[in-house]
């Protein structure tokens, strides 16, 4: 389960159509909230 | 096509039961505690949109229940409102739950009041009534029943709370009883919807969303009745000279805000704790602004002095500048010798001497120092809060509250935050938010090269820069609201509380942050920086350099080596940016480096930005907004240039 750090929605699945499309994904460890699309690094929090 | 129960594998005779709700309200977990551990999962025909259908036993009766996607109008703009809609006018369920988040209530309404129209027996339920109790909201249960003619009851569903309340309610869903107050032309011409849809609520959506729902009547109801309604719109349309949409939305929020204000109650703590004063005054725009201002003056502090000054000196002079490429200069001239190959590799504009040299002595110490500082905020939680301000600004001038996001996004990334933009509700705000995007909003590595430049001026140059950018960015905000309507698609968010940040998430957050700079963004500079060397070296660069001069030099005041920073500005701002940076400290006056950094700061963000502006908006829209910015960038710069030299500045 991740928490955004930006909106506090909670989400077991990151947005993943959103990432898909980016140019810059291919190593990025960042993922997308699903509620308000922030880009946010996975930590003991997120 | 009408979707049907014949879709789900049921019979006509088959009891249903939609679940309905705003998006994150949890409704899959009422779901879940409706139907079980089963459930069957479907693509509705034609689109992405999954629905989970399942069965149920209330007071003995079996019911399928459908969930449907979480939506906060049933207008149908987007495909999850779509299936939506298709849903509730299709399958026509005999019951509807709705499902609110307790506290949001308000925008429950505002979709409550939509889905009232249908005149389907339903029930509300106050979800996550836990998260409501625990901020000391609380909601008169009773007579908000009372008001709407439905049952109202409470559930905090992931505790299970309320669930079984809720199955025995089931069975007594009413239709609901309460009126918006539409102008009377419009009252008229939803009573005439009603004799030929058998209820109000298609014509509502007709009325909302006239040229989608024109085409779903047309397939589902026939030309003869699309006429109908069509001629039924048109004349209750020419009595008003705004959209009937902007009028019943109006109605709508009125309505909602009154029965939100009547029947909830939150209370006020009585002590307010430390951090709920610093977190408020961050939050209010009269303290919170100069706020922001003072941590951005720390941030600039921090990468200008620490990032631009101590890191770069010591790895731009010390490091690269005496040992490693005068050594790599004399290793690559000693083995191929001087001619072209060696002029690209290690030339002038070498991708040694520039693309290695700039990506990790120049902009990896700043954005290093840049992304240690964002992640301190953002962990701490003040960018959530800086954000609840943008929103009350943005909204002051008439703004969608929901554009404001694809704005903070871009201070991390401007090409994700364009894929951000499809949210939005419509295309014009979507091409709007894309084009305040490029234009205005400076990514994270393009932030901190800024910020080391600034750090080489005196420090009036860099609130000049702030005014600038954001007067220049609420110019077109404010355009944007005179075009668009506002208050549309409001975004809620549940601030995390403050807190001092945790050593070990940032940690965490910068190395990620640099490892994606040197990983993507690197051996972009690399191709650029070849292609430049390519260029110089067959002559082109030298052409360009010629065409540029009366902009550059003439119209902007700026020496001819600064048209290399433009065409890098063509690959990526910040490396642009840090071109600004090197020049600054041998070559330009003050002024003509704030002349640069405005220029480069309007110029489009990077190549992947454009491409992605391509896949979203397309090929014209794309090259539209490329072919405004850039004259535009070079206007504003070369007009701070002649009004310097009026005023004698020069």
């Amino acid at each position: 389960m991740y928490k955004c750090t930006l909106c506090g929605h909670k989400f077991e699945e990151p947005d993943e159509k959103a990432c898909k499309s980016c140019p810059l994904a291919g190593n990025c460890k960042q993922i997308k909230c699903p509620n308000c699309s922030y880009d946010l690094i996975p930590t003991g929090d997120a | 096509m009408k979707y049907s129960k014949k879709q789900l594998g049921l019979k006509k005779s088959d009891e249903t039961l939609a679940l309905v709700g705003n998006p994150n309200v949890g409704k899959s977990v009422v779901f879940s505690t409706l139907t079980g551990k089963y459930r069957d999962v479907s693509n509705y025909p034609g689109t992405t949109v999954e629905i989970s259908h399942g069965k149920g036993k209330f007071r003995g009766k079996e019911r399928t229940i459908i969930d449907t996607p979480g939506t906060d109008s049933l207008a149908p703009l987007s495909e999850d409102q779509k299936v939506a809609r298709d849903i509730i006018s299709g399958i026509n369920p005999e019951k509807i739950i709705q499902v609110a988040d307790s506290k949001n209530l308000k925008r429950a309404i505002n979709l409550f009041l939509q889905l009232k129209e249908f005149e389907t027996p339903m029930i509300l339920d106050l979800n996550m009534i836990d998260e409501a109790e625990s901020r000391k909201i609380e909601i008169e249960t009773e007579a908000l029943s009372k008001k709407l003619g439905i049952p109202v009851v409470k559930t905090a569903a992931t505790e299970r709370r309320g669930i079984s309340n809720l199955k025995k309610t089931i069975e007594n869903a009413k239709k609901p009883q309460i009126d918006v107050e539409y102008p009377e032309k419009i009252e008229k011409a939803l009573n005439e919807f009603k004799e030929i849809f058998k209820n109000r609520g298609i014509g509502l959506l007709y009325l909302l969303e006239p040229n989608e729902m024109d085409s779903y009547i047309k397939n589902n109801f026939g030309e003869e009745k699309a006429q109908k309604t069509y001629e039924i719109y048109l004349k209750a349309q020419e009595n008003y000279s705004r959209d009937l949409a902007y009028i019943i939305n109006q109605k709508i929020r009125k309505k909602s805000s009154e029965l939100f204000d009547q029947y909830v109650n939150q209370q006020k703590l009585k002590n307010t704790p430390l951090r709920e004063k610093i977190s408020n005054l961050t939050m209010n725009p009269i303290t919170g602004i100069p706020i922001f201002l003072g941590v951005l003056y720390l941030v600039y502090w921090f990468v200008g002095y620490l990032g631009a000054q101590v890191l770069v000196d010591f790895l731009e002079v010390d490091i690269f500048g005496k040992i490693i490429n005068p050594y790599i200069r004399d290793l690559v001239i000693h083995s191929i010798g001087k001619g072209a190959i060696s002029e690209i590799l290690v030339g002038d504009f070498g991708v040694f001497t520039i693309g290695i040299t700039w990506s990790i002595a120049l902009i990896l110490p700043i954005i290093t120092t840049f992304f240690l500082a964002f992640s301190i905020l953002e962990d701490c939680g003040y960018i959530p809060r800086l954000t609840a301000v943008a929103d009350k600004l943005f909204r002051k001038i008439g703004l969608n509250g929901k554009a404001v996001l694809p704005m903070v996004l871009g201070f991390g990334c401007d090409t994700m935050a364009t894929v951000t933009t499809r949210t939005l509700d419509t295309k014009k705000e979507r091409i709007i938010a894309t084009l305040m995007l490029a234009l205005g909003i400076p990514c994270s590595a393009q932030l901190g090269v800024i910020f080391a430049i600034m750090a080489l001026l005196p420090p009036y140059f860099m609130y000049l820069w702030i005014v600038l950018i954001a007067s220049q960015l609420l110019l077109v905000a404010w355009l944007a609201s005179k075009i668009l309507p506002g208050e549309k698609g409001d975004f809620i968010m549940e601030l995390p509380p403050l807190r001092i940040p945790k050593l070990e998430n940032i940690i965490k957050k910068t190395y990620y942050r640099v490892k994606w700079f040197l990983s993507e963004v690197v051996p972009i500079f690399l191709l650029g920086t070849f292609l430049i060397g390519v260029a110089e070296v067959t002559g082109v660069l030298l052409k360009v350099r010629q065409l540029l001069r009366p902009i550059v030099s003439g119209w902007m005041g700026l020496p001819p080596e600064t048209t290399k920073i433009f065409i890098l500005g063509f690959i990526r701002r910040d490396f642009a940016a840090a071109g600004i940076l090197d020049l600054a400290q041998t070559q330009l006056l003050p002024i003509q480096t704030f002349i640069a950094t405005v220029a480069i700061t309007l110029f489009v963000p990077c190549v992947a930005n454009f491409i992605i502006i391509i896949k979203e908006r397309g090929v014209k829209t794309a090259l539209a907004i490329v072919g405004f910015i850039i004259p535009f960038a070079f206007f504003i710069a070369g007009l701070i240039n002649q009004i310097s030299r009026i005023l004698g500045v020069l």
